[in-house]
């Protein structure tokens, strides 16, 4: 099998990137289009959560998804999340949800998912959300208070 | 405290320091995605490099034959173990030269390895050859074209069994009479009179495994030379790669280079904890880069980041005499610890924090032994064999039927007023006098088993490196602090700027750490522990910077500095404070009004003093508390840890949210230790057999009880205003292996504990 060029719209720019077969969609996200943010490689396996993107308004794994799949897709990416001001950004700034920093995209666009369709998540919600992410820090509990506060913020409640 | 220096505790009033609503500034680009790891770098003409694995556990190559891989269309390189120029390469070492040499407190040690040889010491480990090519997958193939004549040798799991006469000598040339590679121990006072001593004497036996630092980035070289456009003649170094600070001699070294011929690009580290060890992949990344004149990456696998143990794996006996009023007379415990690989640190697992006691008699023996495992470095949940001062003071209580903590407060040398308020404070948070009970004593509603415990431990009070900051006040009346980094996390950083904002009088957006490759190579930050010094480092500079604004401002303004000061990035007159000015305006030349900065740096660390192994006392300025409460079902063995109280006096929290932060990492690092982590290999073939992340059990965020941590602030420490660092001490397997025995009524020795170890106990298996 060849390259073939596929149409992404990647944080709602449409593009076009040349990719091999078996090129999964982490590794045309960072080679393809230079976007590193959400294209980490902790376990490379999909057990982690570290890589994920919301395609098509569900969460997935980057590194277990293959780029031809994403077709026409709609992908959003921790960089899109950032330039949108989502309050997500800053609630995890304030609660220093991050330490190594690694991680951190991963969980930001779990929750990005998760507040796009359940803006009223509870804590319990939030954390069955992120069964599927790793942090080796140990930042676990920012998070939800973190999410909890991005909550808050897009229902007008606090700034 | 007569041994402060500086001008630490001169201030009373904070105005950012300690605020919750100050978020980092930093944080941003780590959160955002913005950050840059090395194995996300690209750089143009980039190509690929990997270098052979180890599929044994111990083995010599004889020979081989690398034609068929050089033929591979796409190959750029091929280099063995034979290369003129690795063989003439200083052995790769830990620590090399030893960061620590000559300090008393942390004798680390490593034996170095070559670059690349023809011996592998652990099934993984790299071995033989390296290639480049196109594409990873060029690599592997390459890899597997390279016809090899293997000489598979014995291998060694575990450090009891290679000190059997027995066992086979894992390295010859080193010329040791077993696999013990150092002997540690010490005395205090006459053990085998304490024991005559002792009303009650117990002996038991502790063991923890080797459990993986697990960086969450696998380690990564990103490697290019080319005449720098500002330097002399001679290529330099561009080199991308996680944390610079104990590999850059290592290059430097092997490529006889100067370090002004060295980029060092990389600030973000990822999590690397206290993993000090080089990689290999550091040095063959830029000779490959060489070879080929193109850029090289190396990038480790899941499975390759393997190769680092954290702890050790430790065998402990102990024995301790107590007198009927659970005072200790005698204490002797001898560890076994592996080592694992060469390259690892060997690290003295002795028992000093029985040194925390009134205990005169203290007897210490360790032998650092090598196996075929992983390499030893430390963190995460540094703390070795820690566990066993807090289960010996629960065998106390539980012989003399005592209140664990009663015991603990009678056997500290300095119970107070730190240690008191912080167990005050925690009992409180976790209502211990209503609960606690005798081992074995509450059968809860659902049918589990109710088991609570506690123990308490010094703060770790001051770092083991100096630190450097500069600070440049420019005419946008800003501060920057070159920064090189490396950054693993953020929060010490940020807690920095945070201390210059108030020294200084400065907004604390004004403050900013700039990167700067070529800053000093001693940057401020750190590991956790070190942000109480780094932070101190940090005030020092802007004092001293201050006191340099204040003094051109006076020569502007026609006054004395006594008669200024500053507020929101601004100078005013104290005697008329709405006549104030930015202080960019005294950033500037007075004749022409061009920028000038102002500058100053300061080099140095808080005074040294709580880790000294020659004093007989461990200072118990600063202490902290730690409680939990689990519940085990002994139908299947499992046990759940309900909630953790951590009540930590931090000396002074200079950023609140971090500070939490960092307590709650531990106490998840803490549950991942005592329940789920663990190394397997194979016994026959010393294979890994779980090195991924579905059979390698870090937590998830499911796996974490709730957890409570109590802020206290004495300003005891001597850290920044009195600040300590906050984690390291924090974790101790131990506290839930003594309530888990305040739960059934027995003793679970090893970690993790795991439910067949429950049932096995209890009779059921």
């Amino acid at each position: 099998m060849s390259e073939r060029i596929i149409k992404l719209v990647v944080n709602g720019k449409s593009c076009e990137v040349l990719v091999e077969p078996h090129w999964t969609l982490q590794r045309t996200l960072l080679y393809g289009l230079g976007l590193t943010g959400s294209a980490k490689t902790f376990c490379d396996h999909g057990e982690c959560g570290a890589c994920t993107v919301i395609v098509d308004g569900r969460p997935v794994l980057s590194c277990v998804t293959l780029a031809i799949e994403c077709e026409g897709k709609s992908i959003e990416t921790i960089e899109g999340i950032a330039a949108s001001g989502h309050p997500l950004i800053h609630a995890y700034m304030k609660w220093d949800a991050a330490q190594c920093g690694y991680c951190t995209p991963g969980f930001v666009v779990t929750a990005k998912a998760l507040l796009d369709r359940n803006p009223d998540p509870t804590e319990e919600e939030v954390r069955q959300a992120f069964a599927g992410n790793l942090c080796r820090c140990g930042t676990y509990p920012r998070h939800t208070k973190a999410v909890l506060e991005a909550a808050r913020q897009l229902k007008g409640e606090t700034r | 405290m007569e041994e402060f220096e500086g001008r630490n505790q001169d201030r009373q009033e904070f105005k950012v320091v300690g605020r919750k609503d100050i978020p980092g500034r930093l944080s941003y680009a780590l959160v955002a995605g913005a950050a840059k790891y090395a194995r996300e770098v690209i750089v143009p003409g980039m190509i690929h490099g990997k270098i052979l694995r180890s599929p044994y556990a111990r083995a010599r190559i004889k020979g081989m034959d690398t034609s068929r891989a050089k033929a591979l269309p796409g190959v750029k390189a091929v280099v063995t173990w034979e290369d003129e120029q690795i063989k003439a390469m200083p052995l790769l070492s830990a620590l090399d030269p030893p960061l620590f040499e000559g300090s008393p407190s942390l004798a680390f040690q490593s034996i170095g390895i070559p670059v690349l040889g023809n011996e592998a010491d652990r099934e993984g480990d790299e071995i033989g050859v390296c290639v480049a090519a196109e594409s990873e997958e060029l690599c592997d193939e390459a890899l597997k074209l390279v016809d090899i004549e293997w000489e598979v040798l014995p291998h060694l799991l575990d450090p009891v069994k290679a000190l059997r006469p027995d066992a086979p000598i894992l390295h010859p040339e080193l010329d040791l009479p077993s696999n013990c590679v150092r002997r540690w121990g010490w005395e205090d006072g006459d053990v085998e009179a304490g024991f005559r001593e002792a009303d009650h004497i117990v002996e038991y036996d502790r063991f923890f495994p080797f459990f993986n630092t697990h960086k969450p980035n696998p380690f990564a070289v990103v490697a290019w030379w080319e005449q720098d456009h500002v330097g002399d003649e001679g290529k330099t170094l561009f080199i991308e790669s996680d944390s610079y600070t104990f590999a850059l001699r290592a290059v430097m070294t092997a490529f006889n280079l100067p370090e002004d011929k060295i980029r060092w690009l990389t600030i973000c580290s990822g999590g690397q904890y206290c993993d000090l060890v080089s990689r290999r992949l550091v040095i063959l990344g830029p000779l490959l880069a060489d070879r080929t004149g193109r850029p090289v990456r190396i990038a480790n696998t899941r499975r390759d980041s393997f190769d680092i143990g954290g702890g050790g794996a430790d065998y402990t006996h102990v024995k301790i005499g107590f007198k009927d009023d659970g005072m200790l007379s005698a204490v002797h415990a001898s560890v076994v610890s592996s080592i694992g690989t060469r390259a690892g640190i060997i690290s003295d697992h002795s028992i000093e924090f029985f040194r925390m006691t009134k205990c005169p008699n203290i007897k210490s023996e360790c032998m650092s032994v090598f196996t075929n495992t992983a390499r030893q470095s430390a963190d995460p949940g540094l703390p070795y064999n820690w566990e066993v001062f807090t289960t010996a003071m629960w065998r106390i209580a539980d012989e003399l039927a005592m209140d664990p903590a009663e015991v603990m407060l009678k056997n500290c040398h300095t119970p107070g007023p730190s240690l008191k308020l912080c167990i005050d404070k925690g009992k409180e948070a976790i209502g211990w006098n209503g609960k606690w009970h005798a081992p074995g004593a509450l059968r809860l509603p659902n049918g589990k088993m109710h088991g609570m415990s506690f123990r308490y431990h010094d703060a770790p009070r001051h770092p083991h490196a100096f630190y450097t900051c500069t600070l440049i006040l420019r005419s946008d009346s800003k501060v920057y602090i070159p920064h090189r980094g490396s950054w693993r996390g953020v929060y010490c950083e940020d807690a920095c700027a945070l201390v210059v904002a108030e020294e200084l009088g400065a907004r604390p957006e004004d403050v900013v750490v700039q990167f700067d490759p070529n800053a000093s190579a001693t940057a401020v930050g750190g590991g956790s522990d070190g942000g109480g010094a780094a932070t101190w480092v940090a005030k020092e500079a802007a004092i001293d910077l201050k006191a340099l604004l204040l003094k051109n401002a006076a020569a502007v303004l026609k006054v004395t500095p006594g008669e200024l000061d500053t507020r929101d990035s601004r100078v005013f007159l104290k005697a008329d404070p709405e006549k104030s000015y930015p202080f960019g305006m005294f950033a500037a030349d007075t004749v022409f009004g061009w920028p000038r900065d102002i500058t100053t740096s300061y080099t140095g660390r808080p005074p040294f003093s709580s880790w000294k192994r020659d004093t007989r006392y461990r200072i118990l300025d600063t202490m902290n508390a730690l409680f939990c409460e689990v519940e085990v079902d002994t139908e299947t063995g499992d046990v759940e840890i309900t909630n953790y109280v951590a009540a930590c006096d931090v000396g002074k929290a200079i950023r609140p949210a971090s500070v939490e932060g960092q307590i709650e990492g531990q106490l998840v690092m803490n549950t991942a230790s005592a329940k789920l982590e663990d190394y397997i290999w194979d016994e026959k073939t010393g294979v890994l057999l779980n090195g991924n992340d579905l059979e390698y059990k870090v937590p998830t965020i499911l796996d974490v009880p709730p957890i409570e941590p109590i802020v206290l602030e004495t300003r005891l420490g001597n850290g920044c205003y009195g600040a300590t660092g906050i984690s390291h001490q924090i974790v101790d397997k131990g506290i839930i292996a003594c309530a888990v025995h305040n739960a059934i009524g027995k003793w679970i020795d090893s970690v993790p504990i795991t439910p067949d170890k429950i049932l096995e106990a209890l009779g059921k298996i």
